[in-house]
């Protein structure tokens, strides 16, 4: 029964987390592909579309796959334990991640205007 | 009830540390946006994603950290409100110091970047000048 309650909050919020920051990453992102691919914007949109969606595979991916790692619970102090450790973890994955791609694109952008200039 | 203390412990911590993260992160991406501007010469559309995108990290950062921090183990902790008060300010001043590093860090990027931004402009104008001086000179 505890290890239900857990699941089922942990769910809402991950899902809920990891689907608002992607949307926010692609919408302020989009500026970026944009300025790296100029010449296309179909291309541009279409590119940015896979990334979300390999975002989001990889995250949801992790999030689900978290609940067949649980230990068992048996009271209310595990459940809070348990739920916001987890969710410790898939944030910090997700900020990990976030810092890489930052740090990726600006390489990216980096070696672009080496070569045009 | 046994375990009631540690309850009421994260229900205190928790609040604590999503207010916390709130009110740096806003005061320093409210005033981050000038600094953006200025990196990346006054193009609004990429100056706000780019500060847009780094307040999303550094609410994850923060938040994840926070909620890392929240186990309190019953090893050290003897069921006294005096225990719990101690652990709370042993977490609660742990967090606030590590968010005063991260601050004092996004500013030192924002710094860097400005810095760097300037040079790049001043090196540009360089090359510009001396590309008229050549063409003069032909």
């Amino acid at each position: 029964m505890y290890n239900l309650t857990a699941y089922i909050t942990y769910l809402i919020v991950v899902v809920t987390a990891i689907l608002y920051v992607g949307h926010l990453c692609y919408k302020y992102g989009h500026v970026y592909i944009a300025q790296i691919i100029p010449e296309d914007p179909q291309l541009t949109h279409q590119v940015n579309k896979i990334l979300l969606a390999g975002y989001y595979l990889l995250n949801i991916g992790y999030g689900i796959y978290a609940i067949s790692i649980w230990d068992r619970l048996h009271d209310l102090i595990g459940v809070i334990e348990s739920v916001m450790t987890h969710l410790a973890y898939i944030t910090l994955i997700l900020a990990a991640m976030h810092y890489f791609n930052m740090l990726v694109i600006n390489i990216i952008l980096k070696q672009k205007s080496n070569t045009n200039n | 009830m046994e375990p009631s203390k540690i309850v009421i412990g994260y229900f205190i911590y928790l609040p604590i540390i999503l207010t916390l993260t709130f009110f740096v992160s806003r005061t320093l991406f409210k005033n981050g946006k000038i600094f953006m501007l200025d990196i990346f010469h006054g193009r609004e559309d990429i100056a706000n994603s780019t500060n847009k995108l780094f307040e999303v990290g550094f609410y994850l950062l923060n938040i994840g950290f926070g909620l890392w921090m929240l186990k309190i183990s019953k090893y050290n902790f003897n069921e006294t409100y005096q225990s719990l008060i101690e652990i709370l300010s042993t977490k609660i001043g742990g967090f606030s110091i590590y968010l005063g590093v991260m601050l004092f860090f996004n500013m030192m990027l924002f710094f860097r970047g400005r810095k760097r931004s300037k040079v790049l402009k001043q090196q540009s104008q360089i090359r510009d000048r001396m590309f008229e001086q050549q063409q003069t000179k032909q």
